[in-house]
């Protein structure tokens, strides 16, 4: 009955892991790599055999056309128990310094509250880019993918410029 | 606004000025006047739509023809009415009304009100109102479910409940607020509730949150407003903070010249304080807004049902609060009666600060319209600890059941079963059993020993889990099934929740929850009535999840839903000794799943992505024959679909060489019913994965679809439809954010 599952996401034999422990090469690595795609490759970068396509959330990771679609599933099927109010700013700041992957599992696991997992792959990525947008995080050209492994390696990161660069 | 919105047509004068402007008025002048108010049907003249569910019965049916299944698919879009221009909204969850010639509507999170030409959507007013910090703390800042409308033949008005708790009574024609009712148009219901108002300040800029952190406080003397930090005193008064908040989700209803209105509350999942405010139905004079009753919801001392509070049912004890009805409501004119679906009491999950059965949490109330006091009743979950709110308005029908004519009213419930009674007596039609049901091991919690569980109809929603529910396509499967159903508690009904650590005699750290806090039937569902044939059609959705309780370490109860930290929030508890900070948000994650090594996680409930539950003809759109109570046909939600095993999943063998039943998608249709068919929005939930927005058609007698027509965005509530100048149109709200709108539908010319 499940559109969307976790179990699929949750690879057999684990992979290493490249949350929130990639180190800086890594993550330079991989923005410039995400810089130098062109649009054509962003299908590619859609599947699961992707590299992590940026080292933070400030690398432009999702559309304005996705954060938009996102808005409205957002307000169907979010809204009622978590008001945009409570996911801007203080609360979303819980997420700070984790991963996208690990964002994405949690919403396929465990949202809706009451029918988990209910929503298809591409509503909770949509979901997660106007997260991003509410929080201030910029757009940039390619959607951002629906894809555990493909968002390993992007770490939400929506704390204003200064505070950052100071991290 | 155009000139002939101005006239005022008193009998007589509404025919001079038919004449003066030609034929095209000649059909809305019809409605005009004493001596040509149309027959009234159910409150409602047949082709308008002047109550939340077409007419006092909460029937949602309209008698029109001209779009049927010769032509539902030729429908086209004849304007959209952008909200956006106006301000954002959560989902757009509003019906409009149409009646006399104009639609009315609201919109937004101020809930500002409008009137709509229904040839061409021009807006041809609009009302709104300032309710300072009473709005920007309110706990429901939405567009709600619509106004209500009332005429006497003449006069005619727009009534609508604000987000800060104000009533409004508008003139139809401009928009005005009625200079006769309350102060200039506006009655204050936090006034009429009778506590003491107090000056209010905040000490933030942001809304307020789930379920009741950063609220608004009483005002220091003196307090001033800052308008650069937007926070202070902004002059608003309203009920002492102390005892809670109070809101407004769903339309008042008027029976005769008395306006009806209850409220909603705060989200019950995780409260802070251990008391909130009751909840209330409040009764006003149409013309005056003079307070005329209140009903309290929840009895107090020396009332019916008061004993059912063991601990006392004050307000500001600890553990009473809510029972709030948050749902449309229904009423019936000649009777004199309205019928209230109640919500349930506070703490959506726990009920351990309140023991009792909670009256009237979870009833149908009859009030009779006149004195206000109670006619009939009946609790349909005792203590609730499921969140099962009564969530919709109950459908009113004739009947012949067994041989005999009954006036029947029929209340669909998140619970997935239809309570059916005699409307005059309440009576039930068919006997509703007090049964046994599992205890809760919660400490402090004390269940109902028993529930009453109809014998008739049969529910249209999953109910508990037991074996006999799981997949079975192999045994390999039905033993995979098995373990993972064996790891939450099981039962045929009403489980209670368990307590997250498992530090119970049972052990269990969740419990089976189906249906869900979202249904069965919830707000966005619900039914629709044939009164010709007495069909019932219920709107639903059919799921699977887990219920369990734990200890927030910054909330006054004992558990809440579980996980939540409310620490750090504004009007939350200091932390306690030893308190650290939870090391991430709440929830499981790749590095420290246990079924990576091969244990499966408590409350799963997907093998390799397909759910343990069988398909069944559940959820979806259930047709019930209610002369007899028997199920007439089904119908999934915008039509079935085959689920696909996830082919890397380490489960994915189990499936391999079997083909899958298919299944019904989620999601709560939303159903109305015409002449000849039952039309349908999918709803929120959006239908199958992946599909389209679309509108369907089914023919109502055997179910079989006859229209699917694409439109721009899902439908977020229920539609309606009317006959203007000739021709039927439908119209329904969709989208959210800055993105919501109604769309109206017709046929071409």
């Amino acid at each position: 009955m499940r559109p969307a599952t976790f179990s699929g996401m949750i690879p057999l034999s684990r992979p290493p892991f490249q949350g929130r422990r990639t180190n800086g090469w890594a993550r330079k690595a991989s923005l410039s790599l995400l810089i130098a795609l062109p649009a054509a490759l962003s299908a590619y970068a859609q599947t699961s055999a992707a590299p992590p396509v940026a080292a933070t959330t400030k690398g432009r990771v999702y559309s304005l056309a996705q954060a938009a679609r996102g808005e409205l599933t957002y307000m169907t099927k979010c809204v009622s128990c978590h008001p945009p109010g409570t996911y801007k700013g203080a609360v979303f700041l819980n997420w700070q310094g984790r991963s996208l992957a690990e964002l994405l599992a949690f919403l396929m696991e465990k949202m809706p509250k009451s029918d988990p997992g209910s929503l298809a792959p591409k509503e909770y990525a949509q979901v997660m880019a106007y997260l991003l947008k509410i929080n201030g995080n910029p757009a940039g050209r390619v959607d951002l993918p629906a894809d555990t492994a493909a968002l390993r390696g992007t770490t939400i990161n929506i704390l204003p410029d200064k505070l950052s660069a100071s991290q | 606004m155009s000139p002939r919105f101005q006239l005022t047509p008193k009998t007589g004068t509404a025919f001079l000025a038919a004449i003066a402007l030609g034929g095209s008025l000649a059909a809305f002048a019809q409605t005009r006047g004493a001596s040509q108010a149309p027959a009234l049907v159910r409150g409602n003249p047949p082709g308008e739509w002047r109550y939340w569910g077409a007419d006092a019965w909460s029937t949602r049916y309209s008698p029109l023809d001209q779009i049927n299944a010769s032509n539902f698919d030729s429908l086209e879009q004849a304007w959209k009415w952008d909200v956006g221009p106006f301000g954002s909204d959560e989902y757009y969850r509003t019906t409009p009304l149409y009646a006399n010639g104009r639609i009315f509507t609201v919109a937004t999170t101020r809930r500002i009100a409008a009137a709509i030409d229904p040839a061409n959507g021009e807006t041809l007013w609009m009302w709104r109102m300032d309710e300072g910090i009473r709005w920007q703390k309110a706990p429901r800042q939405f567009a709600g479910r619509g106004p209500a409308y009332w005429t006497d033949g003449t006069t005619e008005r727009v009534i609508v409940a604000t987000p800060g708790f104000h009533l409004a009574s508008l003139d139809a024609k401009t928009g005005v607020p009625d200079p006769k009712f309350g102060k200039n148009g506006v009655v204050d219901m936090m006034e009429s509730l009778g506590f003491p108002m107090v000056p209010l300040a905040v000490d933030d800029a942001g809304p307020f949150i789930i379920s009741d952190a950063a609220p608004y406080r009483q005002a220091k003397p003196g307090e001033t407003w800052d308008a650069e930090k937007g926070i202070g005193a902004d002059g608003t008064v309203g009920v002492d903070p102390l005892q809670g908040q109070i809101a407004s989700s769903s339309p008042p209803i008027v029976v005769g010249d008395v306006i009806i209105v209850a409220n909603s509350s705060i989200h019950g999942y995780y409260p802070i304080k251990l008391h909130n405010l009751p909840g209330y139905v409040q009764a006003f004079d149409v013309r005056t807004g003079k307070p005329l009753w209140k009903f309290n919801l929840i009895p107090q001392k020396g009332e019916f049902g008061a004993e059912t509070w063991e601990n006392g049912s004050a307000p500001g004890t600890p553990g009473v609060g809510k029972n709030d009805a948050w749902a449309t409501v229904s009423a019936d004119p000649d009777l004199g009666l309205v019928y209230i679906p109640v919500g349930m009491p506070l703490s959506d999950e726990y009920g351990g600060h309140r023991p009792g059965d909670n009256l009237f949490g979870n009833s149908l109330v009859a009030i009779d319209v006149k004195t206000g006091q109670r006619k009939w009743h009946f609790q349909m979950v005792h203590h609730d600890i499921w969140d099962y709110d009564t969530p919709m308005a109950p459908n009113l029908m004739d009947l012949t059941v067994n041989g005999r004519a009954r006036k029947v009213i029929a209340q669909t419930t998140k619970q997935g079963w239809i309570y059916t009674f005699d409307r005059v007596t309440g009576e039930p039609i068919w006997p509703i059993v007090e049964t046994k049901v599992l205890q809760s091991e919660v400490p402090g919690e004390k269940t109902s020993p028993t529930q009453p569980i109809p014998t008739r109809p049969e529910p249209y929603a999953q109910q508990g889990l037991e074996e006999e529910d799981l997949i079975d396509y192999t045994p390999e499967i039905k033993a995979a099934a098995l373990r993972l159903a064996k790891l939450c508690r099981m039962g045929p009904y009403y489980i209670p929740p368990s307590l997250a650590d498992g530090a119970t005699p049972n052990g269990f750290k969740c419990s089976w929850y189906a249906p869900g806090a979202s249904g069965g039937v919830n707000i966005d569902g619900g039914a629709s009535v044939d009164p010709e044939t007495g069909f019932l059609y219920v709107a639903s959705l059919t799921s699977l999840s887990t219920t369990e309780v734990a200890k927030d370490p910054c909330s006054e109860h004992r558990y809440t839903q579980a996980p939540h930290d409310s620490c750090g929030q504004i009007g939350a508890l200091p932390p306690p000794p030893g308190y650290t900070p939870p090391q991430k948000p709440a929830g499981v994650y790749e590095e420290d799943r246990p079924e990576v090594a091969g244990t499966p996680v408590p409350g799963t409930t997907t093998i390799a992505g397909i759910s343990i539950l069988k398909p069944r003809e559940l959820g979806g759109i259930t047709a019930y024959r209610m002369n007899t109570g028997d199920k007439a046909w089904w119908t999934a939600n915008g039509g079935l679909f085959t689920p696909k095993p996830k082919a890397d999943s380490p489960d994915a063998k189990l499936f391999a060489g079997v083909t899958l039943l298919p299944q019904s998608p989620r999601g709560q249709a939303q159903v109305i019913t015409t002449k000849s068919l039952v039309i349908y929005g999918t709803g929120r939930g959006g239908g199958p994965p992946g599909s389209e927005p679309t509108l369907f058609a089914v023919d109502k007698a055997t179910g079989k679809q006859v229209g699917a027509l694409p439109i721009p965005t899902h439908t977020t509530a229920v539609p309606m439809t009317f006959m203007h100048k000739g021709r039927q149109y439908i119209v329904f709200a969709t989208g959210g954010g800055t993105q919501a709108s109604l769309i109206a539908l017709r046929l071409p010319n």
